[in-house]
């Protein structure tokens, strides 16, 4: 990957900080859970030794001199900087730059490391999870962080019940033991518990108490204004027009020459606006590159082009497993094994592969023994003879959401690859909330739609359960299995990572064979990144978006 | 005039009514659920249940409505799923962005339509008149959006002379604000360099907005003014040895204002729906750009209240017109 010294030097030297104070587990459930995510024994041993070599490649860089502006230019304006009710990623760019997490994601390793815990064990029964907090850490406000901060985001979370609320559903109970020692109590045993807070931004307890509303959860406050302890404090927002934010100087991880004073969001919905501005300089980084202007601007001279890998399935084509003829097993099969999984590749230009599954095998818990997807007209002309249908006696409906020109490509492929046996497929768009509206009544709905399916965190079991599950919100394939339900709570409350890992297996496999969608491609993320921006990284856990502006560090340009 | 603007202002009111109670029907007729979308990936039904209680949308349709025509009779347009703000503070916000913009703008378009109009017709089918014609009609002629990624792209990425967008520099600070009017508000705060980039950031968006009109005002200034210099008062003006300019200036303009005025005044109504486009790539922190926004996530009350605007404005450039008709011709009044 291009740019990767860059990338993981910074993460690095912060990590190095972070892992000198320990970051230990403490119990065997507890790194069963978590080596689900990655293998947690590795990581804390591999966290001090792994870092030095990487950490002096950029010692002969000029860093930029302070006072060191950066401008970041994004699709949308956030829809809130309120960390309890952010679920995009336009959002996610501000409230991951002032909030921060119990735990944290390394994003170029994927792995869990220490943020505002130094470590944390759980217990037995894997219902139990003590956190020990890390001293001396201050908010914006200068309030004192302590577990009364944690106990009161997770509470206000779950009252408020938007955004990341669903992560934290199955708490029952936050216990503050002493100020710096909380206990968090689950309904059922849940070995992700840690991977979810990686989305929960600690917000100032002493600051939702003094600012009280309507409802006791400052909400009015929170919409205008932050108190997080993280890397960077939100100096002003207008509405409309830029969003400042500004170093947290006191931030207990510390700061490295070059890194970023102050930023700048502003926001250009017109993607030519945002490509202009990345070009011409006064943008240091763009949200959302398409493809082809990613890499013709990242050839040009002054930036490189930076491809990430993701796990994303994008797109993902749903077949309607309710309404006629789709709802036939061997007739899915035909459309699945007939779709032309080459063109996405194409269309991708190279920078992507064929999916084998729901879950990319390097994603925790991702199946290993699945291949990946390729077109086999035979195999499709002979489940079509098993299914029965005549392929001349049904038109089928294919409904995209509109705006999303992958989308409407699948569209296409499948209804070029299915006139391949007979069959017509007719293709209309429309806006997402009136589909998410049609697909309440399955029978009723298209037989196809899509969409990417991305995971938020590294929770296998939310990436599976939100597209499979019998009656979830983003079933759009409206696929009801009772066997594979129970198999996915089950998976959720088995602490043994072996055992989950085969339970998990057999669930992808199971929708796989069911042919409940076709997984049409993985594409990879691609950016333009200007040379003097170092140590740029996307998360591909956090829809591959939110940027971490603490990475990032400014050479001399 | 005083019971003919109470006779108009009852209208209105009848109008708004009308429009609130259409678009509430209309919006809500779609099958769509804003809340699902609102709610994001990942979120579970609870959490969108735990929304749709929170913007009414789980209450009997005719309960919805009769609230919110409470609510507008009380400027309370109810509150934004997508920015979760009340849509009057959104539109307080907003709005001054676009009227700033639809005001210079549209002071500069009627001013070079008088001025092309006029020369075109002084000097009919002359060089100038052609020039002039083939100008303001390619302008006219080339779709909105594209006219103002081409300027964009001539004058930002090529020639570096003018920003791409927004209504003030990446690190520039917005003035304190009294009117909305950037324009306005640097002056009264004294800061010439602001006004400045402010000015700036206005050349593109206008240049865009004004070419896309120009040729009607053009066209019609210069077709009224040829039909009344053939009239007999022009003549008879001419030959009691007024000067050209006084018959011009003085008689002729003033003759030719209705029907530019009328026309015009349909263009500005218009422009506020349009504008969404300019503002789109610009970046212009409008009510356009608000618009659009709030149409990508189907979100109910700032569409409704822009529909209930854009009707607002509608009316009252109507009325405006209907006063300034009688003003302007003498026999109007008599009538």
């Amino acid at each position: 990957m291009v740019n990767h010294d860059g990338i993981s030097d910074s993460f690095d030297r912060a990590l190095a900080r972070s892992a000198s104070r320990r970051f230990l587990l403490r119990s065997g459930m507890a790194l069963g859970g978590l080596a689900a995510a990655a293998p947690l024994a590795a990581r804390a041993s591999g966290v001090s030794s792994g870092l030095t070599p990487s950490a002096s490649t950029q010692d002969d860089v000029a860093w930029a001199e302070a006072p060191v502006q950066f401008v970041w230019v994004d699709t949308a304006e956030p829809t809130s900087i309120d960390p309890a009710l952010v679920q995009d990623t336009s959002s996610f760019s501000v409230t991951r730059n002032i909030y921060e997490p119990l735990v944290e994601i390394d994003p170029s390793k994927l792995e869990l490391i220490p943020a505002l815990a130094t470590e944390y064990s759980a217990s037995e029964d894997g219902k139990t999870y003590t956190f020990k907090l890390r001293e001396g850490v201050t908010f914006h406000s200068g309030n004192a962080f302590t577990g009364d901060d944690v106990k009161e985001t997770i509470t206000r979370l779950q009252a408020i019940n938007q955004g990341p609320a669903f992560l934290v559903a199955n708490v029952t109970d936050v216990t503050v033991v002493d100020p710096l020692t909380v206990t968090i109590t689950t309904k059922d045993p849940d070995p992700f518990l840690p991977a979810h807070l990686v989305k929960i931004g600690i917000v100032s307890a002493q600051t939702i108490a003094a600012n009280p509303d309507d409802d006791g959860n400052a909400r009015s406050w929170f919409a205008e204004n932050a108190d997080g302890t993280g890397p960077y404090k939100l100096d002003s927002y207008e509405r409309g027009t830029k969003i400042s934010l500004s170093k947290n100087e006191s931030w207990w991880r510390g700061w490295e020459p070059g890194s970023i004073d102050e930023v700048s969001f502003l926001w250009a919905t017109e993607t030519s606006t945002r490509v202009q501005m990345l070009e011409q300089g006064e943008a240091d980084l763009i949200g959302w590159t398409p493809p082809t202007e990613a890499q013709r601007v990242g050839s040009s001279d002054g930036f490189s082009l930076v491809p990430w890998s993701t796990f994303d399935t994008d797109p993902a084509i749903y077949i309607n497993t309710q309404k006629a003829p789709t709802d036939n097993l061997s007739f899915r099969k035909a459309l699945a094994a007939a779709f032309d999984y080459q063109a996405f590749v194409d269309y991708n230009q190279g920078y992507a592969t064929t999916p084998t599954g729901p879950v990319p095998p390097d994603f925790p818990n991702g199946a290993q023994d699945l291949t990946p997807f390729a077109q086999d007209l035979d195999a499709a002309q002979q489940h079509l003879t098993e299914s029965g249908i005549d392929p001349s006696s049904v038109e089928l409906d294919f409904v995209v959401p509109s705006g999303y020109a992958s989308f409407s490509f699948a569209a296409t492929v499948l209804q070029e690859s299915a006139s391949q046996l007979g069959i017509t497929i007719n293709i209309s768009e429309m806006p997402w909330a009136q589909m998410l509206e049609l697909y309440k009544n399955p029978p009723e709905a298209a037989n196809f739609t899509a969409f990417a399916q991305s995971p938020f965190g590294l929770d296998p079991i939310q990436f599976v359960s939100q597209f499979y599950v019998t009656g979830a919100v983003y079933n759009m394939a409206a696929y009801n299995n009772p066997d594979l339900d129970a198999k996915v709570a089950q998976a959720a409350i088995t602490i043994d990572e072996t055992e989950r890992a085969s339970i998990l297996a057999d669930v992808q496999h199971t929708v796989v064979n069911d042919a409940v969608n076709i997984w049409a491609c993985r594409p990879q993320t691609l950016d333009a990144v200007p040379n003097h921006v170092k140590g740029y990284v996307m998360d591909p856990t956090d829809y591959r978006w939110a940027t971490k502006f603490y990475l990032i560090r400014i050479a001399q340009h | 005039m005083a019971a003919f603007i109470v006779r108009r202002a009852l209208w209105a009111l009848l109008v708004i009514w009308a429009v609130s109670l259409i678009t509430f029907s209309l919006s809500h007729i779609v099958p769509a659920d804003p809340a699902a979308f609102a709610a994001g990936l990942g979120a579970t039904k609870s959490q969108i249940e735990s929304i749709r209680e929170e913007m009414g949308l789980n209450r009997p349709l005719v309960v919805q409505y009769v609230d919110y025509a409470s609510g507008i009779a009380r400027l309370d347009l109810g509150d934004s799923i997508r920015t979760r703000h009340s849509v009057m503070d959104d539109v307080r916000k907003f709005l001054p962005a676009t009227l700033e913009l639809i005001v210079v703008s549209f002071l500069i378009y009627l001013l070079l339509s008088c001025l092309f109009g006029l020369l075109a017709a002084l000097n009919p089918r002359s060089a100038i008149d052609l020039l002039v014609r083939i100008t303001v009609i390619s302008g006219s002629a080339i779709p909105v959006f594209w006219l103002a990624i081409v300027l964009q792209l001539v004058f930002y990425s090529q020639l570096g002379w003018l920003p791409i967008g927004g209504r003030i520099g990446v690190h520039d600070s917005p003035p304190p604000s009294v009117t909305g009017f950037y324009t306005i508000d640097s002056l009264l705060d004294g800061d010439l360099g602001l006004f400045k980039t402010v000015a700036v950031h206005l050349i593109l968006p206008v240049t865009t907005i004004v070419l896309s009109l120009l040729a009607v005002g053009t066209r019609l200034v210069r077709a009224t003014v040829l039909e009344e210099l053939q009239k007999p008062y022009v003549r008879v003006a001419a030959s009691k040895g007024l000067s050209e300019r006084r018959v011009l200036f003085v008689h002729v303009v003033r003759n030719t204002l209705n029907p530019i005025i009328t026309v015009t005044s349909i263009q500005l109504a218009y422009l506020f729906a349009w504008t969404i486009l300019v503002e789109a790539v610009f970046s212009w922190p409008g009510i356009g750009l608000y618009a659009y926004n709030s149409f990508q996530a189907v979100d109910y009350n700032p569409i409704m209240a822009l529909a209930i605007l854009l009707s607002v404005a509608f009316v009252l450039i109507n009325l405006v017109t209907d006063i300034l008709y009688p003003l302007i011709d003498p026999r109007i009044k008599r009538s």
